[in-house]
């Protein structure tokens, strides 16, 4: 039995009145890819961004309930959410390197933690550009511009991104979706990788993505946590109705 | 498909239970059938590549391409035990009374597995578990006596033994029909 990186326990979010995730206790275990997939609107972004705070940074939001990042409440009074966010990355729909060099995109996030050393720096932008498989093609390029990547090569810039800082688990939401084939296939395949070293946590809307790269899936809809299983399970003979209806396109 | 199928296996039975030259027209509808299953796996996979189909689209995707292909080898062994009985003197040494003992539980077993297949009616398919050892036992029961009777004429013992191993099939493949529908409709198949 693996661990669990990420557990919930009856999470709600409120934006103002809108109860966006509602009761959902979910738990996701270390070292897989889980997806989590749902008509728009039905909580599965807002759920992600509880597994590092990011909801924080939106006026009215209201969180109540549990979330464990291995084992710690995240949510706890004395928990600085920046080290939260640096423990959890995320990876967003656009890629959004900052317009920096390559290399600045990825030595950031250490020089933010108080890396200075050149050397030490180097290695780091080194190793994070070849664990996101984006290294081979930016090598001689490293001072220039960011934004002249294609956009496939940016988003494993922002993925480089987030694993210069060594975080534990990394979110990803709708990660391919503003992509082409072949780019997709790339970070589809990078994810696999990854999750050898990290846990993985994916949004889409893209079902087909769901089923082809994550091991657990998790059904969301309203705001709640339908149905949760391994993947192979949820798309051949999902239990739930509403998981049926939606993944065959019967609504959604 | 499965109308076609129950034809041609009946009418392959008929022939060895009362004799009569049928090849032919076995062969036809056999062919026709192999034909049928290779238009329906033909249009799954266009499905499957198009529609990348999931939960209840997907199983009934599956299971119809393997009942195609079942329904498909029920027309083969239909026309296996017509060559039997073209090739071994028109079929007149066959152990009868064994055979029509044996093919009236496989028709039995066929007509069962289509009602499954077209009422999904999965608690119909149970039945077929027991028939389905039954048959196999009159199959193994025979071949098992072969050795023990030095008496029995090669012409009668290996026409008897083909045609009881093509019907002995012919019950598998309406066993794996009931099953394939059993997963269609409920994601499991009987156990």
């Amino acid at each position: 039995m693996s661990e669990l990186a990420i557990e919930t326990k009856a999470l709600s979010v409120w934006f103002g009145r809108n109860h966006a995730v509602r009761n959902v206790t979910l738990e996701i275990q270390a070292n897989q890819i889980t997806g989590i997939i749902g008509p728009s609107g039905c909580g599965k972004s807002t759920l992600l961004r509880c597994f590092n705070r990011m909801n924080d940074l939106i006026p009215n939001a209201r969180v109540e309930g549990i979330v464990l990042l291995n084992g710690e409440n995240i949510y706890q009074l004395d928990v600085d959410p920046t080290e939260v966010r640096r423990r959890v990355g995320m990876v967003f729909q656009k890629p959004n390197p900052f317009p920096k060099s390559v290399y600045e995109n990825v030595a950031f996030g250490p020089r933010l933690n108080g890396i200075a050393s050149e050397s030490e720096l180097d290695s780091i932008v080194r190793e994070s550009l070849e664990a996101a498989a984006l290294w081979d093609e930016v090598k001689d390029r490293l001072g220039e511009s960011a934004t002249g990547l294609s956009g496939g090569q940016q988003q494993r810039l922002c993925i480089a991104r987030a694993l210069a800082v060594d975080p534990e688990v990394i979110l990803m939401d709708e990660p391919c979706s503003a992509l082409d084939p072949q780019a997709t296939a790339k970070i589809e395949q990078l994810m696999t990788e990854l999750a050898k070293e990290y846990t993985v946590v994916v949004v889409t809307h893209n079902m087909q993505e769901a089923a082809r790269v994550s091991n657990s899936t998790a059904f969301m809809y309203l705001g709640e946590l339908v149905e949760y299983g391994p993947t192979a399970q949820i798309f051949e003979n999902p239990k739930n109705e509403l998981t049926e209806n939606y993944i065959t396109g019967r609504f959604g | 498909m499965a109308d076609l199928a129950e034809r041609t296996v009946s009418a392959s039975i008929m022939a060895a239970a009362q004799g009569g030259k049928l090849d032919t027209q076995v062969r036809i509808w056999s062919n026709e059938l192999q034909g049928k299953y290779d238009d329906v796996e033909e249009k799954a996979v266009e499905l499957i590549a198009r529609y990348q189909p999931v939960a209840s689209d997907l199983r009934i995707i599956k299971s119809s391409m393997k009942i195609a292909y079942d329904l498909a080898r029920l027309g083969r062994y239909a026309y296996d035990i017509v060559q039997v009985l073209d090739l071994i003197n028109g079929g007149k040494a066959a152990d009868r009374p064994f055979l029509e003992k044996m093919s009236e539980k496989v028709l039995t077993m066929m007509r069962l597995s289509f009602k499954t297949l077209r009422t999904h009616d999965v608690q119909v398919a149970r039945q077929l578990i027991e028939m389905d050892g039954e048959v196999d036992s009159l199959y193994r029961g025979y071949l098992k006596g072969l050795t023990s009777n030095p008496s029995l004429k090669a012409a009668e013992a290996v026409s008897t033994a083909l045609i009881a191993r093509h019907l002995e099939r012919i019950a598998d493949h309406a066993w794996y029909i009931a099953q394939s529908v059993s997963y269609m409709v409920t994601g499991t198949y009987i156990v």
